[in-house]
């Protein structure tokens, strides 16, 4: 039971302007968040899993409801979230050193040291001085996480940060993930946006399921595993295949549910 | 050696091989407008001195233009490309006065403005205005969207937007504008020299022409024809470094 939301979405909707019909993006999402909760959020394309990270973030405001911050509404970007975009994170015309730098210099905590270390931290010491043109795909987003963790920042929001990297790496970035989100003294709320169903499996406390056209929330599954969690006995434990089935079918539901407007449900 | 050295160096030589040919050798043009190029060659020695105060005096126009438009046409760019409002406020203002051909300001230039060279400046600035300022504008816009969100989300200032974010981003539109302003500002500084200079590259060409002295005509395009091939080596230098970031991996 929660009594004081750390961070939570009361009534949120979202129209864009300028959207066709006026349709809302989101609409009535209500969501509370724990501190120190790793949340993971999956559901169809479009149904508006990065409209919510852009509201946290303060990209964007709510058209109508409240998002609140230890009860105080959200109104801009801030040093207390932290943003991993899927790609565009990194500032091309700065080295993965700068990129860092310069994220550290907005909070005045200045040192290319301190800088210096997250990339280590990530694995990446070498390619301090490489351009993000010259780094891979998953190198790219170790640098974004690295820049995310040295903020320092209570709160992290990610946008399918993994959505572009290879299987491999993808393994190895979220075990660097849940290492950094349990590592540093006090853990961290994270808040990821993600298409793959076992990374929300292994990784998150909760599941949170989206719907599409408009953006609400269908269901909030709770994860009951232990941490830490290892791969390979998880996804052979019964209770993992049962809630994978019915994230799958839920997921698959909404899909099917889809075409059938489109196609008139022919062959289905 | 390289075979592409090889090659421009067979195709200088072919070329200087057939100047000679025509003039020298087997005279088919006219010998008072076309001279032999070792007559040109000697006068790149004997007029040394004046071709250097002409570059000179040449570039204290180019510059003055060049460097005015660059101080004021980036930074204004990138404040109008970043304002919505300024920028939906100007468009058709810009798109107005852009296009006008700076030429046709000289009359204004010479009423107004105390001396040639105060003109000259006014006019290679007005030139080279316009492609660098449109061009700022079009490459703030042009920036990833992503790339301004990851910005703001990192708390930046205005100021540091303007110049940590938009700034890199727009720069390789802004070397494009910038290729064109000082092509335009070239054309406008030799065109200037030829009215109403008494010194300068422009100045020389045009001098003597008028006693008909063709091989110092053509000893003076010839040096035109260096000085811009340096301008152009140096310009490409400093792009290639500022955007080394670019295409790369």
């Amino acid at each position: 039971m929660i009594i004081l939301g750390f961070l939570s979405l009361k009534d949120v909707s979202l129209v864009y302007p300028g959207q066709k019909n006026g349709e809302p993006s989101l609409q009535n999402i209500n969501l509370e968040i724990e501190e120190g909760e790793f949340i993971a959020v999956v559901g169809p394309s479009g149904g508006g899993k990065s409209s919510t990270i852009s509201l946290l973030a303060g990209l964007v405001e709510p058209t109508t409801g409240q998002i609140l911050l230890k009860g105080k509404p959200i109104t801009g970007p801030g040093l207390d979230r932290a943003v991993v975009f899927q790609d565009y994170s990194l500032f091309p015309w700065m080295t993965a050193l700068e990129n860092i730098y310069f994220a550290l210099k907005q909070v005045g905590n200045v040192s290319r040291e301190k800088a210096k270390k997250f990339l280590d931290i990530v694995g990446l010491g070498e390619a301090a001085t490489k351009y993000p043109g010259e780094l891979s795909g998953g190198m790219r987003q170790r640098v974004a996480i690295a820049r995310a963790f040295a903020l320092g920042a209570p709160i992290y929001l990610m946008d399918e940060p993994f959505g572009a990297v290879d299987a491999k790496n993808r393994i190895y970035l979220q075990d660097l993930l849940i290492r950094l989100w349990q590592e540093t003294g006090v853990k961290k709320t994270v808040f990821l946006v993600t298409h793959d169903i076992d990374e929300a499996l292994y990784l998150a406390d909760r599941i949170v399921v989206f719907t599409t056209s408009p953006g609400r929330i269908r269901k909030v599954i709770q994860v009951p595993f232990k941490r830490p969690r290892n791969r390979i006995p998880l996804i052979q434990d019964q209770s993992y295949i049962q809630l994978r089935n019915e994230l799958l079918s839920l997921l698959q539901s909404e899909i099917i549910e889809e075409l059938q407007k489109v196609e008139g449900g022919a062959g289905i | 050696m390289k075979q592409s050295v090889v090659d421009r160096i067979l195709l200088f030589v072919g070329l200087l091989l057939l100047w000679q040919t025509l003039t020298g050798w087997f005279p088919l043009l006219d010998p008072l407008l076309f001279p032999a190029p070792n007559k040109v060659l000697s006068l790149l020695v004997e007029d040394k001195s004046v071709f250097w105060k002409s570059i000179l005096s040449s570039f204290r126009l180019l510059f003055g233009g060049y460097v005015l438009a660059v101080i004021l046409a980036i930074p204004l760019g990138l404040v109008v490309g970043w304002n919505k409002r300024l920028h939906t406020t100007l468009e058709p203002l810009i798109n107005i006065l852009g296009p006008i051909p700076p030429i046709v300001y000289i009359p204004y230039a010479i009423a107004l403005l105390p001396s040639f060279t105060h003109s000259s400046i006014f006019i290679i600035f007005i030139g080279a205005f316009w492609p660098l300022f449109i061009n700022t504008v079009a490459g703030v816009r042009t920036v990833e969207k992503g790339i301004i969100d990851s910005a703001r989300t990192l708390g930046v200032s205005q100021w540091s937007m303007l110049i940590h974010i938009l700034l890199p981003g727009a720069m390789p539109q802004i070397f494009t504008g910038g290729t064109v302003s000082l092509v335009l500002a070239f054309i406008l500084l030799t065109a200037a020299e030829m009215i109403g200079a008494t010194s300068g590259l422009g100045w020389y060409v045009k001098y003597f022409a008028d006693f008909a002295d063709y091989p110092r005509v053509v000893a003076g395009i010839l040096v035109i024809g260096v000085v811009v091939l340096g301008l152009t080596i140096f310009y490409n230098r400093l792009e290639r470094h500022l955007l080394r970031w670019r295409k790369m991996g």
